[in-house]
Protein backbone atom coordinates (compact mmCIF):
# COMPACT_ATOMS: atom_id res chain seq x y z
CA UNK A 1 0.00 0.00 0.00
CA UNK A 2 1.76 3.16 -0.65
CA UNK A 3 4.99 1.60 -0.64
CA UNK A 4 6.09 3.14 -3.85
CA UNK A 5 5.81 6.74 -1.89
CA UNK A 6 9.02 7.97 -0.51
CA UNK A 7 9.96 9.46 2.57
CA UNK A 8 10.57 12.72 0.18
CA UNK A 9 6.81 12.01 -0.22
CA UNK A 10 6.00 11.57 3.31
CA UNK A 11 7.74 14.79 4.52
CA UNK A 12 5.49 16.52 1.99
CA UNK A 13 2.57 15.29 3.60
CA UNK A 14 3.54 16.15 6.72
CA UNK A 15 4.41 19.33 6.27
CA UNK A 16 0.85 20.46 4.24
CA UNK A 17 -1.16 18.85 7.21
CA UNK A 18 1.41 20.98 9.22
CA UNK A 19 0.56 23.90 6.78
CA UNK A 20 4.18 23.82 6.68
CA UNK A 21 4.41 24.10 2.50
CA UNK A 22 5.11 27.37 0.31
CA UNK A 23 1.71 28.54 -1.52
CA UNK A 24 3.95 26.96 -4.93
CA UNK A 25 4.58 23.30 -3.39
CA UNK A 26 0.74 22.88 -1.52
CA UNK A 27 -0.49 24.01 -5.05
CA UNK A 28 1.99 21.18 -7.01
CA UNK A 29 1.16 18.43 -4.19
CA UNK A 30 -2.94 18.93 -4.42
CA UNK A 31 -3.11 18.48 -8.47
CA UNK A 32 -0.52 15.94 -7.49
CA UNK A 33 -3.42 14.10 -5.04
CA UNK A 34 -6.31 14.72 -7.10
CA UNK A 35 -4.24 12.54 -10.03
CA UNK A 36 -2.78 9.95 -7.81
CA UNK A 37 -5.76 8.33 -5.64
CA UNK A 38 -2.86 6.46 -3.49
CA UNK A 39 -1.23 9.72 -2.46
CA UNK A 40 -4.77 10.87 -1.39
CA UNK A 41 -5.14 7.45 0.99
CA UNK A 42 -1.14 7.77 1.98
CA UNK A 43 -2.27 11.61 3.20
CA UNK A 44 -5.91 10.72 4.87
CA UNK A 45 -3.80 7.42 6.73
CA UNK A 46 -1.08 10.51 7.85
CA UNK A 47 -4.07 13.00 8.57
CA UNK A 48 -5.88 10.63 10.73
CA UNK A 49 -2.41 9.07 12.49
CA UNK A 50 -1.39 13.15 13.40
CA UNK A 51 -5.09 13.73 14.93
CA UNK A 52 -5.28 10.94 17.11
CA UNK A 53 -1.36 11.63 18.50
CA UNK A 54 -3.32 15.07 18.96
CA UNK A 55 -6.00 14.00 20.98
CA UNK A 56 -3.66 12.48 24.09
CA UNK A 57 -3.98 13.59 27.40
CA UNK A 58 -1.96 16.51 28.65
CA UNK A 59 -0.13 15.94 31.81
CA UNK A 60 -0.65 18.64 34.58
CA UNK A 61 2.46 19.59 36.68
CA UNK A 62 1.97 17.73 40.08
CA UNK A 63 3.20 20.57 42.06
CA UNK A 64 5.18 24.05 41.68
CA UNK A 65 8.33 24.03 40.27
CA UNK A 66 9.00 27.41 41.65
CA UNK A 67 12.67 27.90 42.57
CA UNK A 68 13.13 28.63 46.30
CA UNK A 69 16.00 31.60 47.18
CA UNK A 70 17.95 28.58 48.55
CA UNK A 71 17.67 26.40 45.00
CA UNK A 72 18.50 29.24 43.25
CA UNK A 73 22.03 30.27 45.29
CA UNK A 74 22.90 26.42 45.10
CA UNK A 75 22.37 27.10 41.17
CA UNK A 76 24.05 30.04 41.30
CA UNK A 77 27.18 28.04 42.37
CA UNK A 78 26.83 24.71 40.97
CA UNK A 79 28.55 25.53 37.43
CA UNK A 80 32.08 26.50 39.18
CA UNK A 81 32.18 23.60 41.01
CA UNK A 82 30.52 21.00 38.77
CA UNK A 83 32.76 22.50 35.98
CA UNK A 84 36.04 21.56 37.70
CA UNK A 85 34.67 18.21 38.74
CA UNK A 86 32.86 17.04 36.15
CA UNK A 87 33.56 14.26 33.42
CA UNK A 88 33.64 16.51 30.56
CA UNK A 89 36.08 19.09 32.31
CA UNK A 90 38.17 15.62 33.21
CA UNK A 91 38.06 14.52 29.92
CA UNK A 92 39.10 17.37 27.87
CA UNK A 93 41.66 18.41 30.69
CA UNK A 94 43.15 15.19 29.87
CA UNK A 95 43.51 15.49 26.06
CA UNK A 96 45.06 18.94 26.30
CA UNK A 97 47.39 17.89 28.88
CA UNK A 98 48.27 14.58 26.38
CA UNK A 99 48.67 16.38 23.77
CA UNK A 100 50.69 19.20 25.15
CA UNK A 101 53.15 16.17 25.89
CA UNK A 102 53.26 14.86 22.67
CA UNK A 103 54.31 18.62 20.98
CA UNK A 104 57.11 18.61 23.26
CA UNK A 105 58.16 15.87 22.42
CA UNK A 106 58.14 16.78 18.60
CA UNK A 107 59.65 19.95 19.14
CA UNK A 108 62.30 20.59 17.56
CA UNK A 109 65.60 20.48 19.06
CA UNK A 110 64.55 18.49 22.09
CA UNK A 111 63.02 15.61 21.17
CA UNK A 112 64.56 11.90 21.24
CA UNK A 113 64.78 11.99 17.29
CA UNK A 114 67.64 14.99 17.39
CA UNK A 115 69.58 13.52 20.28
CA UNK A 116 69.98 10.11 18.70
CA UNK A 117 70.97 11.89 15.56
CA UNK A 118 74.16 13.61 17.78
CA UNK A 119 74.41 10.02 19.58
CA UNK A 120 76.41 8.56 16.93
CA UNK A 121 80.11 10.44 17.19
CA UNK A 122 79.90 9.15 20.59
CA UNK A 123 80.04 5.94 19.55
CA UNK A 124 83.90 5.38 18.87
CA UNK A 125 84.69 6.35 22.04
CA UNK A 126 82.65 3.21 23.33
CA UNK A 127 83.45 0.97 20.55
CA UNK A 128 85.61 -2.21 20.65
CA UNK A 129 89.47 -1.78 20.91
CA UNK A 130 89.92 -3.19 17.50
CA UNK A 131 88.94 -1.04 14.94
CA UNK A 132 87.34 -2.61 11.65
CA UNK A 133 89.35 -0.86 8.96
CA UNK A 134 87.64 -1.84 5.27
CA UNK A 135 84.54 -3.37 3.77
CA UNK A 136 84.40 -7.05 5.17
CA UNK A 137 86.36 -7.87 8.36
CA UNK A 138 84.01 -10.72 9.76
CA UNK A 139 85.85 -13.66 11.49
CA UNK A 140 89.60 -11.94 11.66
CA UNK A 141 87.74 -8.99 13.75
CA UNK A 142 86.04 -11.43 16.29
CA UNK A 143 88.98 -13.73 16.48
CA UNK A 144 91.70 -10.52 17.28
CA UNK A 145 89.64 -8.59 19.17
CA UNK A 146 89.29 -10.28 22.24
CA UNK A 147 92.64 -11.11 22.48
CA UNK A 148 93.85 -7.13 22.28
CA UNK A 149 90.87 -5.92 24.58
CA UNK A 150 92.73 -8.31 27.07
CA UNK A 151 96.42 -7.51 27.05
CA UNK A 152 94.96 -3.59 27.27
CA UNK A 153 93.14 -4.53 30.94
CA UNK A 154 96.21 -6.27 31.96
CA UNK A 155 98.35 -3.55 30.96
CA UNK A 156 95.90 -0.78 31.94
CA UNK A 157 96.82 1.41 29.28
CA UNK A 158 94.06 2.96 26.95
CA UNK A 159 92.96 0.00 24.42
CA UNK A 160 94.87 0.18 21.31
CA UNK A 161 93.44 1.03 17.86
CA UNK A 162 94.18 -1.32 15.29
CA UNK A 163 92.90 -0.70 11.73
CA UNK A 164 93.09 -4.12 9.43
CA UNK A 165 93.00 -2.82 6.16
CA UNK A 166 91.73 -5.57 4.06
CA UNK A 167 89.56 -4.07 1.55
CA UNK A 168 88.44 -6.16 -1.27
CA UNK A 169 89.77 -4.66 -3.97
CA UNK A 170 92.34 -6.16 -2.78
CA UNK A 171 92.33 -9.54 -2.80
CA UNK A 172 93.48 -11.81 -4.72
CA UNK A 173 92.37 -14.66 -6.77
CA UNK A 174 90.87 -16.18 -3.69
CA UNK A 175 87.99 -13.62 -3.51
CA UNK A 176 85.91 -13.44 -0.22
CA UNK A 177 87.32 -12.06 3.09
CA UNK A 178 90.38 -13.57 4.76
CA UNK A 179 90.99 -14.44 8.04
CA UNK A 180 94.05 -14.00 10.20
CA UNK A 181 95.63 -16.83 11.11
CA UNK A 182 93.34 -19.08 8.67
CA UNK A 183 94.09 -20.43 5.24
CA UNK A 184 97.52 -21.17 5.21
CA UNK A 185 99.02 -23.57 2.59
CA UNK A 186 100.79 -21.22 0.81
CA UNK A 187 104.89 -20.71 0.65
CA UNK A 188 105.65 -17.99 2.96
CA UNK A 189 109.11 -18.60 3.90
CA UNK A 190 110.56 -18.21 7.23
CA UNK A 191 110.61 -14.46 8.73
CA UNK A 192 108.46 -13.56 5.67
CA UNK A 193 105.22 -12.08 5.29
CA UNK A 194 102.85 -13.61 3.29
CA UNK A 195 100.80 -10.52 1.73
CA UNK A 196 99.03 -12.53 -1.05
CA UNK A 197 95.81 -11.85 -1.49
CA UNK A 198 95.76 -8.75 0.58
CA UNK A 199 96.47 -10.97 3.97
CA UNK A 200 99.66 -10.05 6.27
CA UNK A 201 100.35 -11.05 9.39
CA UNK A 202 103.16 -10.58 11.54
CA UNK A 203 103.34 -14.27 12.81
CA UNK A 204 106.31 -15.65 11.38
CA UNK A 205 105.72 -19.06 11.92
CA UNK A 206 107.63 -21.23 9.74
CA UNK A 207 105.12 -23.65 9.44
CA UNK A 208 102.80 -20.76 7.83
CA UNK A 209 99.85 -22.30 10.06
CA UNK A 210 99.10 -18.69 10.66
CA UNK A 211 99.78 -17.44 7.80
CA UNK A 212 97.12 -16.04 5.26
CA UNK A 213 96.58 -18.35 2.28
CA UNK A 214 98.23 -17.84 -0.37
CA UNK A 215 99.36 -19.56 -3.96
CA UNK A 216 102.35 -19.33 -2.93
CA UNK A 217 105.26 -17.02 -1.17
CA UNK A 218 105.27 -14.03 -2.12
CA UNK A 219 107.80 -12.63 0.13
CA UNK A 220 109.58 -8.98 -0.07
CA UNK A 221 106.28 -7.55 -0.25
CA UNK A 222 106.45 -3.98 0.64
CA UNK A 223 104.17 -3.39 3.50
CA UNK A 224 103.32 0.24 4.28
CA UNK A 225 103.95 1.52 7.33
CA UNK A 226 100.64 1.91 9.20
CA UNK A 227 101.13 3.96 12.25
CA UNK A 228 99.86 7.46 13.10
CA UNK A 229 97.92 8.15 16.42
CA UNK A 230 98.36 5.05 17.98
CA UNK A 231 96.71 3.34 15.20
CA UNK A 232 98.25 0.73 14.14
CA UNK A 233 97.52 -0.94 10.14
CA UNK A 234 98.17 -3.92 9.17
CA UNK A 235 98.01 -3.13 5.28
CA UNK A 236 99.04 -5.90 3.26
CA UNK A 237 98.92 -5.53 -0.81
CA UNK A 238 99.69 -8.69 -2.93
CA UNK A 239 103.11 -8.77 -4.25
CA UNK A 240 101.77 -7.99 -7.69
CA UNK A 241 99.14 -5.42 -6.12
CA UNK A 242 98.38 -2.06 -8.24
CA UNK A 243 99.53 0.78 -6.25
CA UNK A 244 95.83 2.57 -5.52
CA UNK A 245 94.93 0.24 -2.76
CA UNK A 246 97.72 0.25 -1.33
CA UNK A 247 97.90 3.89 -1.01
CA UNK A 248 93.84 4.17 0.60
CA UNK A 249 95.07 2.93 4.05
CA UNK A 250 97.95 5.75 3.92
CA UNK A 251 95.83 8.30 2.95
CA UNK A 252 93.53 7.15 5.98
CA UNK A 253 96.39 7.50 8.00
CA UNK A 254 97.44 10.89 7.31
CA UNK A 255 94.58 12.57 8.88
CA UNK A 256 95.53 11.90 12.19
CA UNK A 257 97.42 14.48 13.82
CA UNK A 258 101.07 14.89 13.64
CA UNK A 259 102.12 15.01 17.10
CA UNK A 260 100.69 11.70 18.04
CA UNK A 261 103.41 10.12 15.87
CA UNK A 262 105.46 8.24 18.33
CA UNK A 263 108.96 7.31 16.86
CA UNK A 264 108.89 4.45 20.20
CA UNK A 265 106.36 2.91 18.94
CA UNK A 266 107.37 2.06 15.43
CA UNK A 267 105.41 -0.12 13.04
CA UNK A 268 108.50 -2.22 12.13
CA UNK A 269 109.80 -5.27 14.18
CA UNK A 270 113.06 -6.98 14.47
CA UNK A 271 112.20 -8.99 11.71
CA UNK A 272 113.71 -9.48 8.59
CA UNK A 273 110.93 -7.43 7.18
CA UNK A 274 110.23 -3.47 7.53
CA UNK A 275 107.45 -3.37 9.49
CA UNK A 276 106.83 -6.59 10.77
CA UNK A 277 107.10 -7.45 14.23
CA UNK A 278 109.89 -10.23 15.33
CA UNK A 279 108.31 -13.58 16.68
CA UNK A 280 108.40 -12.31 20.60
CA UNK A 281 106.31 -9.56 19.48
CA UNK A 282 103.70 -11.81 17.84
CA UNK A 283 100.46 -11.12 20.09
CA UNK A 284 101.42 -8.11 21.76
CA UNK A 285 100.37 -4.87 21.59
CA UNK A 286 102.72 -2.94 19.83
CA UNK A 287 101.06 0.46 19.87
CA UNK A 288 98.73 2.24 22.18
CA UNK A 289 96.33 5.36 21.25
CA UNK A 290 96.94 7.82 24.29
CA UNK A 291 95.21 10.17 22.64
CA UNK A 292 92.20 9.89 20.44
CA UNK A 293 92.51 11.81 17.09
CA UNK A 294 91.05 15.21 17.55
CA UNK A 295 88.50 14.41 14.63
CA UNK A 296 86.77 11.82 16.89
CA UNK A 297 87.24 13.21 20.35
CA UNK A 298 85.67 16.85 18.76
CA UNK A 299 82.17 15.58 17.82
CA UNK A 300 82.11 13.35 20.99
CA UNK A 301 81.62 16.64 23.98
CA UNK A 302 79.68 18.79 21.68
CA UNK A 303 76.52 16.66 21.36
CA UNK A 304 76.85 15.38 24.75
CA UNK A 305 76.67 18.18 26.37
CA UNK A 306 73.55 20.11 24.30
CA UNK A 307 71.56 17.38 25.78
CA UNK A 308 72.13 18.17 29.00
CA UNK A 309 70.73 21.48 29.23
CA UNK A 310 67.65 20.71 27.90
CA UNK A 311 66.47 17.25 28.54
CA UNK A 312 65.85 17.57 32.40
CA UNK A 313 63.32 20.55 32.16
CA UNK A 314 61.22 19.46 28.89
CA UNK A 315 61.33 15.65 30.84
CA UNK A 316 60.09 17.20 33.53
CA UNK A 317 57.61 19.47 32.06
CA UNK A 318 56.32 16.38 29.76
CA UNK A 319 56.67 13.58 32.97
CA UNK A 320 53.96 16.29 34.89
CA UNK A 321 52.11 17.01 32.30
CA UNK A 322 51.82 13.21 31.46
CA UNK A 323 50.84 12.63 35.26
CA UNK A 324 48.00 15.19 35.06
CA UNK A 325 46.64 13.40 31.74
CA UNK A 326 46.52 10.13 33.24
CA UNK A 327 45.21 11.61 36.67
CA UNK A 328 42.66 13.65 34.55
CA UNK A 329 41.71 10.48 32.90
CA UNK A 330 41.42 8.37 35.58
CA UNK A 331 38.56 10.97 37.54
CA UNK A 332 37.10 10.97 33.70
CA UNK A 333 36.59 7.58 33.80
CA UNK A 334 35.29 7.72 37.67
CA UNK A 335 33.07 10.67 36.98
CA UNK A 336 31.94 8.85 34.07
CA UNK A 337 30.79 6.01 35.61
CA UNK A 338 29.26 7.77 39.02
CA UNK A 339 27.37 9.80 36.53
CA UNK B 1 4.68 42.54 32.82
CA UNK B 2 5.50 40.68 29.48
CA UNK B 3 7.83 37.74 29.01
CA UNK B 4 10.47 39.55 27.23
CA UNK B 5 10.49 41.79 30.94
CA UNK B 6 10.35 39.22 33.14
CA UNK B 7 13.16 37.74 31.77
CA UNK B 8 15.56 40.75 31.24
CA UNK B 9 14.29 41.43 35.58
CA UNK B 10 15.04 37.32 35.76
CA UNK B 11 18.48 37.72 34.35
CA UNK B 12 19.32 40.78 36.86
CA UNK B 13 18.85 38.54 40.05
CA UNK B 14 14.81 39.16 39.98
CA UNK B 15 13.99 35.36 41.66
CA UNK B 16 10.25 36.24 41.63
CA UNK B 17 10.19 37.10 37.58
CA UNK B 18 11.71 34.10 36.86
CA UNK B 19 9.18 31.85 39.26
CA UNK B 20 6.61 33.79 36.97
CA UNK B 21 7.94 31.45 34.01
CA UNK B 22 7.75 29.28 36.04
CA UNK B 23 4.21 28.85 36.31
CA UNK B 24 3.80 29.70 32.61
CA UNK B 25 5.68 26.97 31.64
CA UNK B 26 5.71 24.36 34.30
CA UNK B 27 2.70 22.38 32.87
CA UNK B 28 4.03 22.40 29.62
CA UNK B 29 7.53 21.20 30.73
CA UNK B 30 6.37 18.84 32.63
CA UNK B 31 4.00 16.89 29.94
CA UNK B 32 6.69 16.79 27.99
CA UNK B 33 9.12 14.95 30.32
CA UNK B 34 6.53 12.48 31.25
CA UNK B 35 6.06 11.85 27.83
CA UNK B 36 9.67 11.39 26.96
CA UNK B 37 10.43 9.53 30.48
CA UNK B 38 6.88 7.85 30.92
CA UNK B 39 7.61 7.88 34.42
CA UNK B 40 5.82 10.76 36.44
CA UNK B 41 8.66 10.81 39.39
CA UNK B 42 11.10 11.08 37.16
CA UNK B 43 9.26 13.48 35.21
CA UNK B 44 9.15 15.35 37.99
CA UNK B 45 13.02 15.35 38.81
CA UNK B 46 13.83 15.99 35.41
CA UNK B 47 11.66 19.32 35.58
CA UNK B 48 13.05 20.43 38.10
CA UNK B 49 16.68 19.95 37.33
CA UNK B 50 15.70 21.91 33.79
CA UNK B 51 14.16 25.01 35.59
CA UNK B 52 17.42 24.85 37.99
CA UNK B 53 19.45 24.71 34.49
CA UNK B 54 17.63 27.65 32.79
CA UNK B 55 17.89 29.54 35.91
CA UNK B 56 21.54 29.66 35.93
CA UNK B 57 21.86 29.68 31.95
CA UNK B 58 19.85 32.47 31.53
CA UNK B 59 22.66 34.82 30.46
CA UNK B 60 22.79 32.19 27.27
CA UNK B 61 19.34 33.30 26.41
CA UNK B 62 20.00 35.08 23.23
CA UNK B 63 15.90 36.10 22.33
CA UNK B 64 13.17 34.65 20.54
CA UNK B 65 11.00 31.63 21.70
CA UNK B 66 11.43 31.88 25.46
CA UNK B 67 9.18 28.73 25.39
CA UNK B 68 11.48 26.60 23.19
CA UNK B 69 14.54 27.74 24.91
CA UNK B 70 12.79 25.97 28.05
CA UNK B 71 11.57 23.55 26.28
CA UNK B 72 15.59 22.92 25.23
CA UNK B 73 16.62 22.78 28.73
CA UNK B 74 14.03 20.30 29.52
CA UNK B 75 14.78 18.05 26.78
CA UNK B 76 18.36 17.75 27.55
CA UNK B 77 17.39 17.03 31.17
CA UNK B 78 15.10 13.94 29.53
CA UNK B 79 18.08 12.96 27.57
CA UNK B 80 20.70 13.12 30.32
CA UNK B 81 18.13 10.84 32.27
CA UNK B 82 17.80 8.46 29.32
CA UNK B 83 21.20 8.14 29.15
CA UNK B 84 21.53 7.73 32.62
CA UNK B 85 18.98 4.92 32.47
CA UNK B 86 20.63 3.42 29.83
CA UNK B 87 24.04 3.13 32.00
CA UNK B 88 22.11 1.66 34.71
CA UNK B 89 18.89 -0.22 33.40
CA UNK B 90 16.22 -0.55 36.28
CA UNK B 91 12.46 -2.05 36.07
CA UNK B 92 10.62 0.91 34.61
CA UNK B 93 7.66 2.45 36.13
CA UNK B 94 4.98 2.45 34.27
CA UNK B 95 2.39 3.95 35.58
CA UNK B 96 0.07 4.03 32.55
CA UNK B 97 0.09 0.03 32.49
CA UNK B 98 0.66 -0.50 36.10
CA UNK B 99 -0.36 2.34 38.42
CA UNK B 100 -3.50 3.36 36.19
CA UNK B 101 -4.36 5.07 39.81
CA UNK B 102 -1.80 7.77 39.82
CA UNK B 103 -1.50 8.42 36.55
CA UNK B 104 -5.72 8.83 36.21
CA UNK B 105 -5.28 11.22 39.31
CA UNK B 106 -7.08 14.41 38.42
CA UNK B 107 -4.48 16.65 39.55
CA UNK B 108 -2.44 15.13 36.73
CA UNK B 109 -4.63 15.90 34.42
CA UNK B 110 -6.17 18.18 31.91
CA UNK B 111 -9.86 18.71 32.98
CA UNK B 112 -12.04 19.76 29.90
CA UNK B 113 -14.73 18.53 31.30
CA UNK B 114 -16.05 15.23 28.80
CA UNK B 115 -17.46 12.84 29.72
CA UNK B 116 -17.22 9.88 31.43
CA UNK B 117 -17.28 7.89 28.23
CA UNK B 118 -15.45 9.99 26.72
CA UNK B 119 -12.95 10.15 29.31
CA UNK B 120 -12.70 6.25 29.34
CA UNK B 121 -12.27 6.37 25.55
CA UNK B 122 -9.31 8.56 25.80
CA UNK B 123 -7.45 6.82 28.47
CA UNK B 124 -7.54 3.96 26.53
CA UNK B 125 -5.89 5.82 23.26
CA UNK B 126 -3.81 7.31 25.72
CA UNK B 127 -2.11 4.38 26.83
CA UNK B 128 -1.83 3.17 22.95
CA UNK B 129 -0.45 6.16 22.55
CA UNK B 130 2.33 6.07 25.06
CA UNK B 131 3.10 2.75 24.48
CA UNK B 132 3.59 4.28 20.52
CA UNK B 133 5.89 6.98 21.72
CA UNK B 134 7.89 4.78 23.87
CA UNK B 135 9.07 2.48 20.80
CA UNK B 136 10.12 5.50 18.75
CA UNK B 137 13.59 6.47 19.38
CA UNK B 138 14.27 9.77 21.39
CA UNK B 139 14.88 12.37 18.79
CA UNK B 140 11.68 11.15 17.24
CA UNK B 141 9.84 11.22 19.94
CA UNK B 142 10.67 14.92 21.21
CA UNK B 143 9.62 15.77 17.88
CA UNK B 144 6.23 14.35 17.52
CA UNK B 145 5.67 15.12 21.43
CA UNK B 146 6.46 19.14 20.37
CA UNK B 147 4.75 19.50 17.17
CA UNK B 148 1.74 17.18 17.66
CA UNK B 149 1.16 17.17 21.75
CA UNK B 150 2.43 20.40 22.70
CA UNK B 151 1.47 22.41 19.75
CA UNK B 152 5.12 23.72 19.19
CA UNK B 153 6.00 25.47 15.21
CA UNK B 154 9.02 23.56 13.38
CA UNK B 155 10.73 26.68 14.46
CA UNK B 156 10.09 26.69 17.54
CA UNK B 157 11.18 22.77 17.81
CA UNK B 158 14.40 23.77 15.53
CA UNK B 159 15.53 25.86 18.09
CA UNK B 160 14.49 23.51 21.37
CA UNK B 161 16.15 20.70 20.01
CA UNK B 162 19.23 22.70 18.18
CA UNK B 163 18.59 20.88 14.88
CA UNK B 164 18.21 22.32 10.93
CA UNK B 165 14.48 22.76 10.00
CA UNK B 166 14.46 20.38 7.52
CA UNK B 167 15.52 17.87 9.89
CA UNK B 168 12.99 18.45 12.06
CA UNK B 169 10.51 18.06 9.15
CA UNK B 170 11.97 14.79 8.24
CA UNK B 171 11.79 13.29 11.61
CA UNK B 172 8.23 14.61 12.60
CA UNK B 173 7.29 12.65 9.08
CA UNK B 174 9.16 9.50 9.93
CA UNK B 175 8.26 9.86 13.09
CA UNK B 176 4.15 10.29 12.11
CA UNK B 177 4.98 7.00 10.04
CA UNK B 178 6.06 4.68 12.96
CA UNK B 179 3.28 6.13 15.12
CA UNK B 180 0.73 5.11 12.10
CA UNK B 181 2.22 1.44 12.03
CA UNK B 182 2.03 1.04 15.75
CA UNK B 183 -1.58 2.57 15.88
CA UNK B 184 -2.66 0.16 13.95
CA UNK B 185 -2.00 -2.65 16.36
CA UNK B 186 -4.59 -0.79 18.60
CA UNK B 187 -7.27 -0.31 16.29
CA UNK B 188 -9.87 -1.30 18.74
CA UNK B 189 -9.12 1.15 21.00
CA UNK B 190 -9.24 3.76 18.44
CA UNK B 191 -12.13 6.10 18.48
CA UNK B 192 -14.31 4.96 15.62
CA UNK B 193 -13.87 8.27 13.62
CA UNK B 194 -10.16 7.66 13.75
CA UNK B 195 -9.60 3.49 13.15
CA UNK B 196 -7.25 3.68 10.25
CA UNK B 197 -8.46 0.02 9.17
CA UNK B 198 -10.91 2.15 6.42
CA UNK B 199 -7.86 3.36 4.73
CA UNK B 200 -5.50 0.12 5.43
CA UNK B 201 -8.58 -1.92 3.86
CA UNK B 202 -8.77 -0.02 0.69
Amino acid sequence: MSSHLSLRDYEQFSAYLDGQLSPAETRKLEEQLKANPEWRLALDELAATRTVVRRALRYRAPRNFTLTPEMARQAARKPVLSSLFSFRFSAALAAMALIAVLVLQVLPGSGPASRVAMAPPAMPTQGPAASLKGEEQPSGALEAAPQESMQATAQNTPPPVVVWNNQSNMMGTGGGPMAFGKGGGGGGSDGSVSAERGIVTFNQSSSGMYMAGGDGGAADTSVPQGQSGGIVTYSGAPAPAPAGPVTAPAQEQALAPAEALSPSAPLEGSGPILGVPSAQEAGQIIATSPVMPARVSQPVTAPAAAPGETFPARRLVQAILLGVAILAGVYAWYAHRRA
Amino acid sequence: MDEIALVQSARQGDLDAFNRLVLSYQDMAFNLAIRMLNDPYLAEDVTQTAFLSAYRSLNTFRGGSFRAWVMRMVTNACYDELRRRQRRPTTPLNPLDEEDDEVESPAWMADDGPSPEDELEREELNRALQDCLQRLDEEFRAVVIMVDIEGMDYLEVSTALHRPLGTIKSRLARARLKMRDCLHRFWELLPPAFRLENTRSA
